[in-house]
């Protein structure tokens, strides 16, 4: 357990806590700017066993923000390229490969086969299926999303917190696009290292922030906002606690 | 009535007969879909009701990754 020394010597995480993460599965959603960091988090800190699914292939435009992907990468499979760089961190942990889109026809066995699901995708359309499976296999999700200067993290745990669908009741047809207004590199670290924070808490057992997490780097603004359970939602408004 | 706006550029106050976050919304041109509405520090739904000395903070929804 030298390895991991560093993170039982807190006083949140005991050894018996870094067995209980050697233990668990955890599902990766998209693998760029935020799930790509969000895979190198969780390896390091020793998530026994990881699942990476991403159709993209690495282009140039992707590296100012995949920390772990480089030069030698560009063009290959980001699923793959990530997979091999945290077989090089940590080869206690066990890594899945899926190079495809998350989607009706996977997601549920995905989801199901987690203990946590990490939300790396760059759209709400798949989050929305995230939701909709993870409300459905009782799987809790960390949501993680950002553009421009602005970042924002949610931790969706069902039958005790609001689902998306309560958070955004409709699909929005247009959202701002990283590729439209760009994203600054220093944003999605502080999404990821919120979403693999509160995963790891998932995993101990502890409980999470109920609060969306939502900042602008650029404005040093920070805020933790309320968001209610709406019991008429279509996702999870029949959803109780046991 | 008064109602305090938060926006992403800009910060007032302003004088409206809205009765409902909706319709506020739409008096300022935003499209209350692409939009979290944030009520007194509560994320709340657009058929939400205003009243005096509300603050109202609107931010986008972040869809990117």
């Amino acid at each position: 357990m030298d390895r991991y020394i560093r993170q039982t010597a807190l006083n949140q995480v005991s050894e018996e806590d870094q067995e209980t993460i050697r233990s668990k599965k955890v599902l990766i959603i998209g693998l760029g700017g935020l799930g790509g960091l969000t895979s190198s988090l969780l390896a390091r800190a020793g998530v026994g066993h990881l699942t990476l699914i991403d159709t993209d292939k690495v282009e140039l435009s992707n590296l100012h923000r995949l920390f772990e992907l480089n030069e030698e990468d560009l063009g290959k499979s980001k699923a793959e390229a990530t997979a091999r760089k945290l077989r090089k961190i940590n080869q206690e942990t066990k890594i899945d490969v899926h190079n495809e889109n998350f989607n009706v026809d996977n997601g549920e066995r995905l989801v199901q086969e987690a203990d946590v699901v990490i939300d790396g995708t760059d759209n709400l359309l798949t989050r929305f299926l995230i939701n909709k499976v993870s409300v459905k296999r009782n799987t809790p999700w960390v949501y993680g999303a950002c553009v421009g200067t602005v970042g924002t993290s949610f931790t969706f745990v069902p039958k005790k917190t609001p689902c998306l669908s309560c958070m955004i009741p409709k699909k929005p047809i247009c959202t701002p696009e990283c590729e439209e207004v760009g994203i600054m590199n220093t944003v999605p670290p502080v999404v990821s290292s919120h979403q693999v924070t509160q995963a790891i808490k998932l995993m101990m057992g502890k409980e999470t922030l109920k609060k969306l997490f939502y900042f602008d780097l650029w404005k040093n603004k920070f805020q933790l906002v309320t968001v209610n359970k709406k019991e008429d939602c279509p996702i999870c408004g029949n959803e109780t606690e046991d | 009535m008064k109602i305090k706006i938060k926006l992403p550029e800009d910060e007032k106050e302003v004088e409206t007969n809205a009765s409902k976050v909706n319709d506020l919304l739409k008096e300022l041109g935003i499209n209350p879909v692409s939009h979290l509405a944030i009520l007194n520090g509560e994320l709340v739904t657009e058929d939400e009701e205003l009243k005096e000395g509300d603050e109202l903070d609107i931010k986008e929804v972040v869809s990117g990754g």
